[in-house]
C-alpha cells in the first residue's frame, strides 16, 4: 500500500520538510509531474488535500463515497446550484473517480491553441509524442467488443439507423473487471489511475505524499516561488493535527481548474493581465435518458463503451455523446418531475439507459476567492444553450431510433418524450436561463490559462507563472479554451512536457 | 440568481439561517469549511423567501416549530426540516401501492442526517434556508394560506410538481431537495431490489485486486 504521512503517521504539530520541488494535487498532472522528477534524481514532495483512500476501501456505493473521495463530498456547485461540479479530493485526485475515458485533444483546438493563444512550441508532434508515452504507461485501448455494454449497445444501434457516427471509446483500464463502478473508484485496481501509477512509481523513486493537507499558500520571496505553508486535518476536513511547511526551490500546482487559481489568488500572485481564475470552461455533461420494452441492466460492463461523434465539429453542433450509465440515486436526481410518472420510470430501472451529452463550451465562467469562500460562477452562454439543446435533441433522436418507448430530458420538469414528434416542441418549452436543465462538470478546465502574452495569460507555453519564478501550473487549469473531448489524456500530456522543463533547468533558476 | 449580494446580505441571511435552524450553527462545525460557501447563492434564497412574502420571523409566529419528534436524535436538521423533507419526499415519490420499498421501511430520517452531516457547514446552511423557502412558500405558491407541512397529501403533490416547474428559485430549490432525498433513499440498499439493481459487485464476484501498476520502463 502506498505510504504516505498524513494525520494518521505524523509525530508532532508541526512538519517542516525539504525538497527541490513541491508538487500541490496528486491528480493526474501531480501524479506525472512527481514520477517524472523523482524518477530523474530530484526530491520531491507532493501535497494532497484529502486522504489517501486506498480501493479496498471503495465500497462501489456513492454513501460512502461521495464523502471519501470527492470534493465537497459531490456536493460542489456553480453559483447558481444548477451544475453539481464533481472532483476528486483524495490522494490520485480526480483520476480516482472519473469514467477512464482517454482521447487525444482534437488537432483543429491545438490550431487554435497555437494561433489565438501564441502557442506555436507546443506543436502537433510533441503533443502526440506525451500521448504515446501516457497511453503505453496508463494501458489505454480502445474498448474491444465485451467492453461495450448494453447502455452503449443501444446508442450504437441508434446511431447505426440513423447513420450517424460512433466508435467505441478508448481507457486507461487494465483487464476490466466490467463492474461499472469508475465513478465510485475502482475497487480491483483495474483503472489506472493516479492512485495505482504515477504516485506509487514516484514514491518508488523516493518522492514523498503529505496528504490531508490543505495548501494555504505558497511562500513568495523575492519575486519566486519558495515552498508551500498549509494544515493537515484529521481526514482532510476535521481538526487541524499539524502545520506542514514545505521548502523548495519549485513549486508546481496541479490542484485543478477550481482549487489551482483559488491557491494563486490566495497567495497573491501578481496577476495584472487579471486573468488567475478567469475563463473557466466546465465541459458541463447533461443526462438524457431513455426506456426500453426490453430489459437492459446498463449498469453492468464498462462504465463507457461508444460515443456518437457525429457532432464533434463545431459547425456540426461541437459537442459529444457518451455512453454511460448512472447509478439509482443519481438516476433519480436526473429524471424529470415528480409523481407517479417519476416513480414509473425508477421502477423500471433495468429497462433505462442514459448517455451523456458533452458539449463543447466556451469559457464564460470564472472562479474566486471571496474572503475564506470560493466562488464558481458559470452560466452557460446563449451559444452554448444551443448547442445543449441540439445534443439533447440528438441523444433523444438516438434513443428512438433505438426503439425507446420514453425519453427523458434532465429538467426539473415535464422532460418526458414519448413520440419523436413530440421532442422539438418540449425542448422548446424547458426554460431559459438558470436551473433548467441539471448539469454535471467532471472536466472544468482553463483558469490560468497558457499563451504567450504575459497580459494575457497566466501560465506561459512551458507551465511556467509568468510573474513568479519557480512557480508553475501542470492540470487542466492550463487549457487556453474547453476542447471538447475528455481532458485526462491532455493532463497527462501536458504534465509530462512542464515535468520534462522541469527536469532539464538547474535547480533554482527558471 | 443575482452574483452580486453584499455583506450586508449575507449576515442578514446568516441571521435568519440561525432563526431557522439552529443546527446549522453546530458548535463543533469547522470554521475552515465556510472556505467552501455560497454567499450570494444562501443570500438569494433568503430573500427570495422574502419576496414571497414569507418572512421567516412571520412564519415562526404564525406556524409553531415543529419539535423534532420524541426518540430521534438530535441532528443537524430542526424537526420541522425533517419533517418537511420526509413530506417532499412522499410527495415526489408516491410509493402506496407500487413495488417499491416504502420509506418507512428504511431508516429515511437517519439517512438524511447522515447525508446532511457530510456536507459543509455552508452547504448545510443553504439547505435549511431551501427547506424553509419551500415550506413557508406555500402560503402564497398557489394561494394555499398555509405552509406545506400543514398541506394535505393531494395539496403537497401538487405544490411539488408546481414548484418543479416554477421560476428560476423554484426550481434550484426544487432540484436542492430532490438531491439530497435521492440520495437518503436510493443510496439506502434497501430501496435497490425492487428495482433490480444488483449493487456492489466486486467483493460479491470476488474479483482479485491487481494491486499497483509495475513501474514503467521509461
Amino acid at each position: 500500500m502506498l505510504s504516505v504521512l498524513d494525520s494518521g503517521t505524523v509525530q508532532g504539530p508541526e512538519v517542516r520538510l525539504e525538497a527541490d520541488v513541491v508538487v500541490v494535487g496528486s491528480g493526474g498532472g501531480g501524479g506525472v509531474i512527481a514520477y517524472e522528477l523523482a524518477r530523474r534524481g530530484r526530491s520531491v514532495v507532493v501535497v494532497e488535500a484529502g486522504a489517501h483512500v486506498p480501493s479496498t476501501r471503495f465500497t462501489e456505493t456513492l454513501d460512502p463515497m461521495f464523502d471519501r473521495v470527492y470534493q465537497d463530498a459531490g456536493g460542489q456547485t456553480n453559483t447558481d446550484g444548477d451544475i453539481l461540479v464533481l472532483q476528486g479530493r483524495c490522494v490520485g485526485g480526480s483520476t480516482v473517480v472519473n469514467g477512464a475515458v482517454c482521447f487525444r485533444m482534437p488537432p483543429r483546438v491545438l490550431a487554435r491553441w497555437q494561433t489565438e493563444h501564441g502557442l506555436s512550441s507546443l506543436t502537433e508532434a510533441r503533443l502526440a509524442e506525451a500521448y504515446a508515452l501516457m497511453e503505453r504507461r496508463l494501458a489505454v485501448h480502445t474498448n474491444a467488443p465485451h467492453e461495450v455494454n448494453a447502455n452503449s449497445a443501444v446508442i450504437a444501434r441508434g446511431c447505426d439507423h440513423l447513420g450517424w457516427h460512433h466508435k467505441p471509446v478508448a481507457r486507461n483500464v487494465k483487464d476490466c473487471a466490467l463492474t461499472g463502478f469508475c465513478f465510485h473508484g475502482c475497487a480491483s485496481d483495474r483503472k489506472q489511475s493516479a492512485l495505482v501509477t504515477h504516485l506509487p512509481w514516484a514514491v518508488t523513486h523516493g518522492a514523498r505524499i503529505v496528504a490531508e493537507t490543505h495548501v494555504e499558500r505558497v511562500r513568495l520571496e523575492g519575486g519566486r516561488a519558495v515552498g508551500v505553508e498549509g494544515v493537515m486535518r484529521r481526514g482532510g476536513r476535521d481538526e487541524v493535527v499539524a502545520r506542514v511547511v514545505v521548502s523548495a526551490s519549485r513549486v508546481v500546482v496541479c490542484a485543478g481548474a477550481i482549487q489551482t487559481p483559488l491557491l494563486l489568488q490566495r497567495s497573491d500572485v501578481p496577476d495584472p493581465g487579471g486573468h488567475i481564475g478567469e475563463h473557466l470552461a466546465l465541459h458541463p455533461s447533461a443526462l438524457v435518458i431513455g426506456r426500453f420494452a426490453e430489459v437492459l441492466d446498463a449498469w453492468r460492463g464498462a462504465t463507457v463503451g461508444v460515443a456518437c461523434h457525429e457532432f464533434d465539429e463545431d459547425e456540426q453542433g461541437g459537442f459529444l455523446l457518451e455512453g454511460g450509465m448512472a447509478s439509482p440515486e443519481t438516476m433519480a436526481m436526473m429524471l424529470p418531475g415528480a409523481g407517479p410518472d417519476l416513480v414509473e420510470a425508477l421502477r423500471d430501472y433495468r429497462r433505462l439507459a442514459s448517455v451523456a451529452c458533452l458539449i463543447h463550451d466556451e469559457n464564460v465562467g470564472r472562479v474566486r476567492a471571496e474572503g475564506s469562500e470560493k466562488r464558481i460562477e458559470y452560466r452557460l452562454s446563449p451559444a452554448d444553450r444551443i448547442r445543449l439543446t441540439a445534443a439533447m435533441r440528438a441523444a433523444a433522436r438516438i434513443y428512438f431510433a433505438a426503439g425507446a418507448t420514453d425519453v427523458y430530458l434532465p429538467t426539473h420538469g415535464s422532460g418526458r418524450v414519448v413520440r419523436e414528434a413530440e421532442l422539438d416542441e418540449v425542448l422548446a418549452s424547458i426554460p431559459d436561463g438558470p436551473n433548467s436543465v441539471k448539469m454535471i462538470s467532471y472536466h472544468p478546465q482553463g483558469t490560468c490559462r497558457m499563451g504567450a502574452d504575459p497580459t494575457a495569460s497566466v501560465v506561459d507555453a512551458r507551465g511556467r507563472v509568468h510573474t513568479v519564478e519557480g512557480l508553475h501550473v501542470a492540470d487542466a487549469s492550463l487549457f487556453p479554451t474547453s476542447i471538447l473531448v475528455n481532458p485526462q489524456m491532455t493532463v497527462y500530456a501536458l504534465a509530462k512536457l512542464v515535468a520534462d522543463e522541469l527536469a532539464v533547468a538547474p535547480a533554482t533558476t527558471r | 440568481m443575482p452574483h452580486d449580494a453584499g455583506g450586508r446580505q449575507a449576515r442578514r441571511a446568516g441571521q435568519q439561517r440561525a432563526a431557522i435552524d439552529p443546527g446549522c450553527a453546530r458548535p463543533h462545525d469547522d470554521p475552515m469549511g465556510a472556505s467552501l460557501t455560497r454567499p450570494s447563492r444562501r443570500a438569494a434564497l433568503t430573500w427570495g423567501l422574502a419576496a414571497l412574502g414569507v418572512a421567516a420571523a412571520a412564519g415562526a409566529a404564525l406556524w409553531p416549530r415543529v419539535p423534532t419528534p420524541e426518540g430521534e436524535p438530535p441532528g443537524y436538521l430542526s424537526g420541522e426540516a425533517r419533517a418537511a423533507l420526509v413530506a417532499f419526499a412522499e410527495a415526489l415519490w408516491p410509493l402506496t401501492g407500487t413495488a417499491l420499498t416504502p420509506l418507512s421501511a428504511l431508516p429515511f430520517v437517519e439517512n438524511l442526517e447522515r447525508a446532511v452531516g457530510r456536507l459543509t457547514p455552508a452547504q448545510r446552511a443553504d439547505l435549511a434556508t431551501a427547506v424553509r423557502v419551500f415550506d413557508m412558500g406555500a402560503v402564497v405558491v398557489g394561494a394555499n394560506g398555509t405552509r406545506f407541512l400543514n398541506l394535505d397529501a393531494e395539496a403537497q403533490a401538487a405544490y411539488v410538481a408546481r414548484w418543479a416547474v416554477g421560476n428560476t428559485l423554484q426550481r434550484e430549490v426544487f432540484g436542492a431537495l430532490k438531491q439530497v432525498v435521492s440520495i437518503a433513499y436510493w443510496a439506502d440498499a434497501r430501496s435497490w431490489a425492487p428495482i433490480g439493481y444488483e449493487g456492489p459487485v466486486t467483493a460479491r464476484a470476488g474479483i482479485p485486486r491487481l494491486g499497483d501498476a509495475p513501474l514503467p520502463e521509461a
